[in-house]
C-alpha cells in the first residue's frame, strides 16, 4: 500500500516537475529542421540545412549578407589583377582558430587546395560545383594577411562563389583524420561545436574571442523534427524557437498560436515546367511543346496566383525570367492567366481540338514530397492544361531512383516539374543553368543560339551597367522562347517563436548571428 | 424460430461484421454509381471545406467535405474502397496460395525441398517486413502492381508454417500411410486427406491477414510507398492528411482512418468466430 | 546440446548472409545512386569523379565480393551519407531503438498478461467483453494516426507529456556513464511513453486476445479442476498451475514480438523524432546508402537469429516435453 502511495507521489511530483517544460532559456536557441546534417566536413556538404550550420561554426572570406548583398567577413577588401585571373584579399588582423592558433593566409590557401586535392576524393559542393564553376587554379601566399585566389580566366560571378568556401585552419586539420573531420570539427567562426547526437540534435556554443560579429545567444541547439506536425506542435508549446518547411495548411493554425508567428518570405528557390527540346518524345504532344508559339500559348494557360494562393497560401513572387529579382529584367511582365487567349494561340499553332475535345497529350513527369507541396501543384497545374485541351497525365517517379538521374541525362520529359536553387547577388549566377549546351543543369537540353550565342558578351568584364544591358537581352529570349513553363519563386515558411527578433531570408540561409530576444 | 433468432443474436457481431464487407465489397463494385462526384475531379478553390459546407447557392457540394486538392471526400472513399478490396484480397490470395504451396510441399515431402523453404522463410521472418516492403518499394517503384507483389509474397510464411504443420500432422495418420501401401496417387491423397484438412486454419489466418494486409498498405502510403496519388486510396487518403490534423481538419483523417478500422474490424470479428466455429471440427478431425 | 547450438549457428550465419544478398541485390537494382551525392549543380566530370570515388563505377559483382570480404573481417565499409564506419553509425542509433522497443515490449507484454488473465477469469461478463472490444479496436487503428493524435492531445493540448525527442539511457549505460544514466531517467521515461504506447497499441490488443485464449484453454484443463477440487485459493491456481502452461505461447509471442515491434518503428520514429536505427534504415535506404543498409540489416537480422535461438532454448527448459530438434 505505501509503496503504491510513493509511486503515485513520484509521479505526480514528476509530471508538475518544471524539467517537463522543455522551454530553452534565455541564452539558448532552438531551431527544429526536417533532416539531419550527414557531415561536418566543409568539403563534403552538399545540402543546404547542413551548410546553414557549418557557417556558424566557420567563416568565408566574404559573405552574402542578410540583405542579400556580398559584403565582407574574414577579408576586409579585394583586389583584382588586370586581366582578373587572380584576386587577391585582405585578411582581418588577429582571426583565431578554435584551436587557439592564428589564422592567416596560409589557412585560407590550405582550405581551397584541399578541397581541390584529388587525392582527398572529397564529393562535397565546394570541390564539386564552387571550385569548377570558379575555373580555379591555385593559390597563392602574397604574405601572411593576403591570399591570391588563382582563376583559369575572368569569372564575373568568381566573387559570390568564394562566399561558399568555408575556411578552416591548417593546423588542427592536417592533424585529424577524415573520420575526425567529419564529426568533430575545429572551426573558425563565430560558434564553436560542442556536440552531435545523430538525426537529433547539434549544440553549438559562442565562440569567445571571435570579434567580427556579435553573436547574442551563448548557445544554438539545432534539433532534427522530421514531422511535420511534430514541429509545429513544438513551436507553439514553446519548445522550439524557430521551424523551417511550415506545412502551407498549418500556417493559420500557427498564426492563431500564442506563442509563434509564421514567416513567408520569397525564396530563391526557381519552380517550373521544364520542356524536353530534345527530340526524344516523337508522340503528337513531344513534337508540339517543342514549338515556341505551343509553350508560349501554355504559359497563358496556368493560373500560377491561384495556385500560390490556394495551394502554397501566400501570394508568391511570379516568375518573369529565371532570375530572381530584383536582378531580372524589369520591363518583363509575367504571362497572365488567359485560357481564351491560350486556346486561341493553340489553335493558331495548328492544334485545334479533336472530336473529344482534346488537342494532344502530354505526359507530366515529377516526384512527390521533393518541394512545398509539389504533389498538389503538380496535379493542379495538369488540370489547368487538360482544360485547354492539352490533356496531362502525372507521372511520379521516386526521386532518388528515377527522377533525378532522368533529370541529369536530360531525358525527362515532355514536361517535367522541377525546382533549381538560385542566388540574389547577380543574376549570372542564376542564368548558369544555361551557361552551355552541354551544362549538365541544361535538363530541358535547350539550344537556342538566340541565347547561347551571347554569353561570351555577358561574360566579358565590363562595367555591371553594361553587363546588364546584354543580361537583359537574353532574358527577353528565354522570357519569349525559353524551354521553361514559367511558373514562381518557391516561398519558404519559417516558423519563428513570439520571442525571438529574427527576420528569415531569401535564400534558404538560416543565420542565427543576429538574432536576439525581443 | 425463436432458437434460430436466438442463434442469430449470439451471432450478431460476426453478422454485422459481414456486413460492412459486403458494404466494402459492394461500394468498389458499383463505384461510379454510388459515389456522388468524380474523385479524381480538382477544384482548388473549393479544398478543404469541412462536411456539409454549403455552397454560395445555398447547395452542399461536399457531403463529407474535401480534401487539400477540393476533390470530394465521400467519393474517394468509395471508390478508395477499390484499392482495399483488391489490394487485400490479392495480397491475401497470393500470399496464401503461395504459403500453402511451399508449405504442404515442405511438409509433404520433406527432405531437402521442405529444409530450402523453411530456412527461406526463416530468412523472410529475419526481416522486419516493414523494412523489406520499404526496400522492395523504393527500388521497383510504388505503383498497385508493385504493392500486392510485396504485400502477397510478404504473407507467404505464415500461411507456409500452419499449412506444414497440419500437413506432417496429417501425413502420419495411419490412413494415410495405409492409402501410400495400397498405391494411391500423392495427388488424391492430397486432395482427399491433406487439404480438407488445412483448409480451416488458413481460412482464420487469411481473415487476419487481410486485417494486417489493410493495415500495412495504410502504413505504407504513409510512407510515401503506396498506390499512386492519382489513384484514390484510403491509405493515400490518410497520408495526405497528416499535415491537416495539427490544424483541425478532422474529416480529412477520421473518415479514412474509420473506414480502415471498421474493416480491419470486420475482418478480426469474423476470424474469430470463423476460428471459434470450426475449432471444434478440427479437435475432431485431429 | 553442443552440436545443436553449432549447428543453429551456422544456420543463423547463413540466414544473415541471404538477408545481404537480397539487400544487396535489392539496393543495387535501384541503379545509380550517385547523383544523390553531389551538389545539384555538379558538372559531368564531377559526376563521374563522385562516381569512382563512391566505387559506384565497379561492376556488382565486384562490389558485392569487396563487401563480403570486409564482412568477413568485421569491417561494413564506410557509411556513404556520413563517411564514418556503416557499423559504428548503426550502433550509434541502436540504443535509441532498443530503449523504444524494449519498452514497447514491457507494455505489450506486461500489460498484456494481466489484461487477458482478467478477461479470461471474467469470461462473458462486461469487463471482460469491455476489454475484447478495446483490444479489437485497438488492432484496427493505424499506429501512426494514433501517433499524431497522441501528440496533439497528450502533448500540445494536455502538455503532460513530451511531444518529440530522446533522452538517452542505454548509451551512457553502455559506456560506463552510470550516474549520467540515472540522472537522465526520469525525463528519458516521459520521453518514452507516447511513442512506446503508440507501437505497442497493436501488439498489447492481439497479445491480449492470445493470453485470454490461451488461459481458456489452460483453465479447462483437468489438472486445474483438480487444484480447484484440492481446495486451492484461486490466485495460487490461476499463477501457480494454469499461468505456468500458459507460458509456452506467450513466449514464442515474445519471440516474434521483437520482429514485428520493429516493423513499427520507422513510422513511430518519425512522428516522434526519436533518433533510432528504424528511421535511420528508412532515409539509408532512401539516400542508397547501401553500407549503411547493409550494416543495419546485418544487425538487425542477427539480433532476430540470436532471439529465436533464445527463445527455443527457453522453450525447450519450460516444456520439458519439448525436445531440441
Amino acid at each position: 500500500m505505501n509503496s503504491r502511495l510513493a509511486a503515485a507521489a513520484a509521479l505526480l511530483a514528476l509530471l508538475s516537475s518544471p524539467a517537463l517544460a522543455q522551454r530553452p532559456d534565455a541564452s539558448t536557441v532552438v531551431v527544429a529542421f526536417g533532416t539531419d546534417a550527414q557531415t561536418l566536413e566543409p568539403a563534403e556538404m552538399n545540402s543546404r540545412d547542413t551548410m546553414n550550420i557549418a557557417d556558424h561554426i566557420f567563416g568565408s572570406l566574404y559573405e552574402i549578407g542578410d540583405d542579400g548583398h556580398l559584403s565582407p567577413y574574414f577579408a576586409d577588401s579585394f583586389s583584382e589583377n588586370t586581366d582578373g585571373t587572380e584576386i587577391a584579399f585582405k585578411l582581418h588582423p588577429g582571426l583565431t582558430c578554435h584551436d587557439g592558433s592564428p589564422l592567416t593566409a596560409e589557412d585560407v590557401a590550405f582550405t581551397f587546395d584541399r578541397a581541390r586535392d584529388p587525392a582527398n576524393k572529397f564529393t562535397g559542393s565546394t570541390p564539386g560545383f564552387v571550385l569548377t564553376s570558379l575555373g580555379f587554379k591555385g593559390t597563392r601566399v602574397i604574405d601572411p594577411l593576403t591570399v591570391g585566389i588563382e582563376l583559369n580566366a575572368y569569372n564575373p560571378i568568381a566573387l559570390g562563389l568564394i562566399t561558399e568556401v568555408k575556411i578552416v585552419c591548417k593546423a588542427p586539420y592536417t592533424k585529424m583524420s577524415r573520420v575526425q573531420a567529419t564529426q568533430t570539427p575545429v572551426g573558425t567562426g563565430p560558434y564553436r561545436f560542442v556536440e552531435w547526437v545523430k538525426s537529433d540534435r547539434i549544440v553549438l556554443e559562442k565562440q569567445p574571442g571571435f570579434t567580427l560579429r556579435h553573436a547574442f545567444f551563448d548557445r544554438i541547439v539545432w534539433r532534427v523534427i522530421p514531422e511535420a506536425s511534430t514541429r509545429a506542435a513544438e513551436l507553439m508549446a514553446g519548445n522550439v524557437d524557430v521551424i523551417t518547411s511550415v506545412a502551407p495548411d498549418q500556417i493559420d493554425t500557427v498564426n492563431h498560436s500564442a506563442n509563434a508567428k509564421v514567416q513567408a518570405v520569397s525564396g530563391t528557390r526557381r519552380m517550373y515546367v521544364g520542356v524536353q527540346m530534345k527530340p526524344i518524345f516523337s508522340t503528337p504532344g513531344g513534337i508540339a511543346v517543342r514549338k515556341d508559339d505551343v509553350r508560349r500559348a501554355l504559359q497563358y494557360a496556368i493560373d500560377v496566383p491561384t495556385i500560390c494562393e490556394q495551394l502554397l497560401r501566400t501570394s508568391c513572387q511570379r516568375a518573369t525570367d529565371l532570375v530572381n529579382p530584383p536582378l531580372g529584367n524589369p520591363d518583363i511582365k509575367p504571362y497572365p492567366y488567359d485560357p481564351a487567349a491560350a486556346e486561341k494561340m493553340l489553335d493558331a499553332a495548328g492544334y485545334p481540338r479533336g472530336a473529344n475535345g482534346v488537342r494532344f497529350e502530354l505526359t507530366l513527369q515529377a516526384a512527390s514530397g521533393r518541394y512545398l507541396n509539389d504533389h498538389d501543384v503538380v496535379l493542379a497545374i495538369a488540370q489547368y492544361l487538360s482544360d485547354v485541351g492539352v490533356k496531362t497525365n502525372v507521372e511520379f517517379m521516386d526521386w532518388a531512383s528515377v527522377f533525378l538521374p532522368l533529370t541529369r541525362r536530360h531525358e525527362a520529359g515532355p514536361l517535367f516539374f522541377l525546382g533549381t536553387g538560385g542566388g540574389t547577388w547577380n543574376p549570372l549566377y542564376d542564368m548558369a543553368d544555361f551557361a552551355d549546351v552541354s551544362s549538365v543543369t541544361n535538363t530541358p537540353s535547350w539550344s537556342d543560339p538566340d541565347w547561347f550565342s551571347l554569353w561570351p558578351e555577358a561574360n566579358r568584364k565590363q562595367p555591371e551597367v553594361d553587363r546588364q544591358k546584354v543580361v537583359n537581352r537574353m532574358l527577353q529570349v528565354f522570357h519569349d522562347k525559353g524551354p521553361w513553363l514559367e511558373l514562381y519563386f518557391q516561398p519558404d515558411f519559417y516558423g519563428v517563436s513570439n520571442r525571438l527578433a529574427w527576420q528569415a531570408r531569401r535564400d534558404e540561409r538560416i543565420n542565427l548571428v543576429g538574432a536576439t530576444l525581443k | 424460430m425463436r432458437r434460430m433468432l436466438a442463434r442469430l443474436w449470439r451471432a450478431k457481431f460476426p453478422i454485422a461484421a459481414i456486413l460492412v464487407l459486403l458494404a466494402v465489397t459492394g461500394a468498389a463494385a458499383f463505384a461510379p454509381e454510388i459515389a456522388p462526384r468524380d474523385p479524381n475531379r480538382q477544384s482548388i478553390i473549393a479544398r478543404l471545406a469541412p462536411p456539409l459546407t454549403p455552397n454560395r447557392q445555398g447547395r452542399i457540394d461536399f457531403i463529407l467535405g474535401s480534401d487539400g486538392l477540393g476533390r470530394d471526400i465521400a467519393s474517394r472513399l468509395v471508390y478508395g474502397a477499390r484499392v482495399t478490396i483488391v489490394v487485400g484480397l490479392a495480397a491475401v490470395l497470393i500470399g496464401g496460395a503461395l504459403g500453402t504451396l511451399l508449405g504442404v510441399l515442405a511438409g509433404y515431402r520433406g527432405g531437402a525441398a521442405g529444409a530450402v523453404i523453411m530456412r527461406v522463410a526463416d530468412i523472410q521472418l529475419a526481416f522486419p517486413f516493414i523494412l523489406l516492403a520499404i526496400m522492395v518499394l523504393v527500388v521497383l517503384g510504388p505503383g498497385l502492381l508493385n504493392l500486392i507483389l510485396v504485400l502477397g509474397v510478404g504473407q507467404w510464411v505464415t500461411y507456409a508454417r500452419i499449412a506444414r504443420a497440419q500437413t506432417l500432422a496429417v501425413s502420419q495418420k495411419e490412413y494415410v500411410e495405409a492409402a501410400r501401401a495400397i498405391g494411391a496417387r500423392h495427388g488424391r491423397i492430397l486432395r482427399c486427406t491433406v487439404l480438407p484438412n488445412i483448409v480451416a486454419p488458413l481460412i482464420v489466418v487469411a481473415s487476419f491477414n487481410l486485417a494486417g494486409v489493410i493495415l500495412s498498405e495504410a502504413a505504407l502510403s504513409f510512407l510515401g510507398l503506396g498506390v499512386p496519388p492519382t489513384v484514390p486510396s484510403w491509405g493515400g487518403m490518410l497520408a495526405e492528411s497528416r499535415d491537416q490534423l495539427l490544424a483541425g481538419r478532422w474529416w480529412m483523417a477520421v473518415l479514412p482512418g474509420l473506414a480502415i478500422a471498421l474493416t480491419a474490424l470486420s475482418c478480426n470479428v469474423l476470424g474469430d468466430w470463423l476460428r471459434d466455429e470450426l475449432d471444434p471440427r478440427l479437435k475432431e478431425a485431429g | 546440446m553442443i552440436a545443436y547450438l553449432i549447428r543453429r549457428l551456422l544456420q543463423g550465419g547463413l540466414v544473415v548472409l541471404g538477408v545481404t544478398v537480397v539487400t544487396f541485390l535489392a539496393l543495387h537494382l535501384g541503379g545509380d545512386p550517385t547523383y544523390l551525392y553531389v551538389s545539384e549543380r555538379a558538372s559531368a566530370g564531377d559526376i563521374a569523379a563522385a562516381r569512382a570515388a563512391l566505387g559506384f563505377d565497379q561492376p556488382l559483382s565486384v562490389q558485392y565480393l569487396r563487401f563480403l570480404a570486409g564482412l568477413l573481417h568485421g569491417d561494413l565499409g564506410t557509411s556513404l551519407t556520413y563517411k564514418t564506419g556503416a557499423m559504428g553509425v548503426v550502433m550509434g542509433f541502436f540504443p535509441a531503438t532498443i530503449e523504444l522497443t524494449l519498452s514497447a515490449m514491457l507494455l505489450a507484454v506486461g500489460l498484456s498478461i494481466p489484461l487477458g488473465v482478467l478477461a479470461a477469469l471474467h469470461r462473458g461478463t462486461p469487463l471482460d467483453g469491455g476489454i475484447m472490444v478495446l483490444a479489437l479496436v485497438g488492432q484496427s487503428v493505424p499506429s501512426f494516426w494514433m501517433g499524431i493524435m497522441f501528440i496533439l492531445f497528450f502533448g500540445l493540448g494536455l502538455q503532460w507529456l513530451p511531444m518529440s525527442g530522446h533522452v538517452p539511457v542505454l548509451a551512457p549505460l553502455l559506456a560506463g556513464d552510470v550516474g549520467q544514466a540515472v540522472r537522465n531517467l526520469p525525463q528519458a521515461a516521459l520521453h518514452l511513453i507516447l511513442p512506446a504506447v503508440t507501437i505497442a497499441f497493436f501488439s498489447l490488443a492481439r497479445n491480449s486476445r492470445l493470453v485470454r485464449s490461451s488461459m481458456l484453454e489452460v483453465l479447462e484443463q483437468d489438472y486445474v479442476r483438480t487444484a480447484r477440487a484440492k481446495g486451492l485459493r484461486e490466485s495460487r491456481v490461476v499463477i501457480g498451475h494454469a499461468l505456468r502452461n500458459a507460458w509456452l505461447p506467450v513466449v514464442t509471442m515474445i519471440g516474434l514480438e521483437f520482429g514485428f515491434l520493429l516493423g513499427g518503428v520507422v513510422v513511430v520514429e518519425t512522428i516522434f523524432a526519436w533518433p533510432g536505427v528504424g528511421r535511420m534504415v528508412f532515409n539509408a535506404i532512401n539516400q542508397r546508402d547501401i553500407p549503411l543498409v547493409q550494416a543495419a540489416v546485418v544487425t538487425l537480422s542477427g539480433v532476430f537469429v540470436g532471439l529465436n535461438l533464445l527463445v527455443d532454448l527457453l522453450y525447450a527448459w519450460l516444456d520439458p516435453r519439448v525436445r531440441l530438434a
